[in-house]
This record gives C-alpha cells, structure tokens and sequence, in this order.
C-alpha cells in the first residue's frame, strides 16, 4: 500500500519541460513547507471546482470491488473550489476546500487511517487528458492524520471521466512531511482502468467537475 | 421549394430564439449519511450523521463506537455528504456491528449512494455499497445480498437488508436512499410497530 509517491501526471509526459524535470525529478513535487507544487503542470490556480466523494478498492485499484472480508477499501469525500486570483508570488489566493479520507486497510491504533485537511493551498488544472473528458484538478495543501496528530503536504489527483462516476472517475492521493509515519503513502493501483495506474478507479460514489 | 426552405429557417430561428429566451435551470442536490440510527418508545439515537451544507461542500462525521442498550452497536464509524450543481453523494461505514444482542452481526458496513444530473437525464446509483460476513439469526449471507431482501425475525419483526428505496422521475430528478440492515421491530401479538434499527445509510438526491 505505502510506497514511494509517484508524482507524475502520464498525460502531460509528451510535455517537453515535464520530461526535462523529469529526468531528476524529486521524489514528491508538493514543497511541504509553503504547500505548492515544486513543478506546475497545468493552468494554475484556475476558475474551476470539483466534487464528490465514494470509494477506492486498492490494491488492485480498478473498477470491481474487493472481497470485503479483505478491507481493502478506501472512502473519501473531497471538494475544492478555486476562484481563480492568485497572489503576487504566483501562488493561489482563492482557494479553498476539504478532503476527508478513510483508509480502511490501514490500523492506526485500532482504527482505520483517517486523514482530514486543515487547508487547501493549491489548485491546477490539468489540460490535454483525455481520460478525463470532463476535467481534472491536480490539487492540495496540508492535512492531520487524525489518529496520530501528525501533519502532512497532501496532493490529489482528481480525474473527472463522465457519468456515472463508479468504474470510471478517478482518484488517488499522496502525502509528504512532516510526519514520518504516512510519508510517502499512495494507493497502488495496477487494475485501474486509467492508462497512467497513478489514478485508481472509483468503484463506487462520483467526481464532479464543474468549469 | 423556397417557401419549405422559409419555413426550415423561420423554425430554426423560433428554436434559437426560444433557447436563448430560456432561463438557465438551475439544479439542486441534497446528500445525508449516518452510521447508527435507533428509534423506539423508549429511546431515539443517530450517530454519526453528515448532511450536505447548504452551499454545496461537504459535511463529515464520525465516532469510535456507539452503542445502544444491547439493541444496536458499532466500531469506526464514519459518514460523509458530498455534492455540488449536479451531483449528490453520500457514504456510510462501520464496523463490528451487534443488533437485537447479537441477533444480527455483521463485520463492516459500506452504504454508498450518488445521485447526477447529465442531458440526458437524472440517475442514481448504490455502487460501492457491500455487507461483509453478514450473519442473520445463525445464517450466513453473502456480500452480494440482493437488493430489498426481507427476513423474518420471529417474535420480533423483520429485516430488510439492502434496502434500496428510489425516487425521482429519472428525467429531471432522481435520488436512492440505500440501508444496508434495516430491522423494524414488530408486537408480535398486535403487529403494531414499536421500533426500528438502521445500520450504514446513505442518501443522495437531485433534481433541476
């Protein structure tokens, strides 16, 4: 379940500048310390909104449920809106939003892993994928591991594929620093439907962009 | 020939200009979740519940444990409400789940229900919803259950597991309501009912 972050957009690849960074690329692309991407990929801080919530059966990721007896299962809700001004030094000023994320496969302390945002400091969006038909946000900021108290840099990525959302929508999320604990937590997702297996397919719940 | 194509066009420009004469629809979505839900003469309990705000965002909540005087308890329980123009999801999942003093026991919980808006139409869905090692009155039952399965409890009344209620006119509205155990608690000499237990509910609506 843990490894090392992939951090990656596959979409954007063919991107001259991305496969310039790509050759050293750090191991995460989120600067823990003032929560922006270290790269930016897409239109960055956007007029755009995404919402919803369901559910990620990883490993394996794809679209078919996991035996449940296995509870290897994650469920979140998440949204994120971003009005599109930016400050001076090019980061977001307009953005705002929550995640709340339920990794039921993971025990910390007798209960499932829960993470939940204390702010949303960045937001992108991806252009050009064309898996995600109807839009995809590349988005994040910082959140508490609820069990522990310890905090993270998050990031998401949001794919938006069309309706419904189960078996096509797509989902994944990255944590780096400064806890120790989740560093480095993703989902892997080899099942996923999605050419790029960075983003797991909902197998239940929806993703909803709104321009 | 002429006076077909005139008329061709005068219809093309009344339907142009009755779209852009139309008012944009705006849409409207509701979403709520609970864990537990217990309800009978003597006592009224629901936890956790997440209802969707008013401006669309996002609602959570969660609890280690409830439990409810031997009628009804659980571990890890979290709900969530989601939606925005168009769309309405909500989740409910729990664990270690007693009813009735060990009548009914199940594992986990997942209730799961979206509801979305598109052209074509409105539509609603309990995808991702799942019982697990579900045991009714000694007798095992699959995490596939269908839908609205009913079973007897004698002496008590019945439950029904997925329970999947549906609403809305699938053109410009839909919504689901998913209860994955719904017990309703029966006299079993007047056949009056006295009570109902509710474990993993998850609502979603929409309309336009």
């Amino acid at each position: 379940m843990r490894t090392q972050a992939r951090m990656l957009w596959p979409g954007l690849l063919a991107a001259g500048a991305l496969l310039a960074t790509a050759c050293d690329r750090p191991g995460r692309l989120v600067d823990s310390h003032v929560g922006t991407p270290l790269y930016w990929f897409g239109r960055r801080c956007p007029v755009a909104k995404m919402t919803g919530g369901g559910r990620i059966d990883a490993p394996p990721g794809g679209p078919e449920m996991n035996a449940p007896a296995s509870h290897q299962y994650q469920t979140f809700g998440a949204h994120v809106i971003s009005d599109g001004t930016l400050n001076p030094d090019g980061s977001c000023a307009g953005v705002k939003g929550s995640l709340e994320w339920v990794d039921h496969s993971l025990r910390v302390g007798g209960q499932p892993l829960n993470l939940h945002s204390e702010t949303i400091t960045f937001v992108e969006e991806l252009l050009e994928v064309d898996e995600c038909k109807d839009g995809a946000l590349h988005w994040g900021g910082r959140l508490v591991e609820k069990n522990t108290g310890e905090e993270y840099a998050f990031e998401v990525f949001d794919c938006d594929t069309g309706e419904p959302g189960a078996e096509h929508d797509g989902f994944n999320i990255a944590l780096s620093g400064p806890g120790e604990s989740q560093d480095g937590y993703t989902l892997d997702c080899p099942g996923s439907i999605h050419p790029n297996k960075i983003l797991c397919t909902l197998s239940g719940g929806n993703r909803q962009f709104h321009s | 020939m002429k006076r077909l194509a005139r008329i061709k066009g005068c219809a093309l420009g009344l339907l142009l200009l009755s779209s852009a004469a139309l008012p944009s629809t705006a849409s409207a979505q509701t979403s709520r979740a609970f864990g537990i839900a217990v309800t009978t003469s003597l006592t009224s309990v629901t936890s956790p519940v997440a209802a969707l705000p008013g401006d669309g965002s996002m609602a959570t909540d969660n609890t280690p444990n409830v439990n409810v005087d031997g009628l009804a308890g659980a571990d890890n329980l979290f709900a969530t409400a989601t939606g925005g123009d168009r769309s309405a999801e909500s989740s409910s999942t729990l664990e270690n789940i007693s009813l009735l003093n060990g009548l009914i026991t199940a594992n986990s919980v997942v209730a799961l229900a979206s509801s979305w808006l598109t052209d074509l139409g409105a539509s609603s869905a309990a995808s991702g919803s799942q019982l697990d090692n579900l045991v009714v009155n000694g007798v095992s039952y699959s995490s596939g259950v269908a839908p609205n399965t009913r079973i007897s409890l004698p002496g008590m009344g019945y439950v029904v597991l997925n329970e999947q209620r549906r609403s809305g006119d699938g053109f410009m509205s839909s919504g689901i309501t998913v209860n994955m155990i719904h017990v309703v608690l029966v006299n079993a000499l007047t056949g009056v009912k006295t009570g109902e237990i509710i474990v993993g509910s998850a609502t979603s609506q929409v309309s336009q």
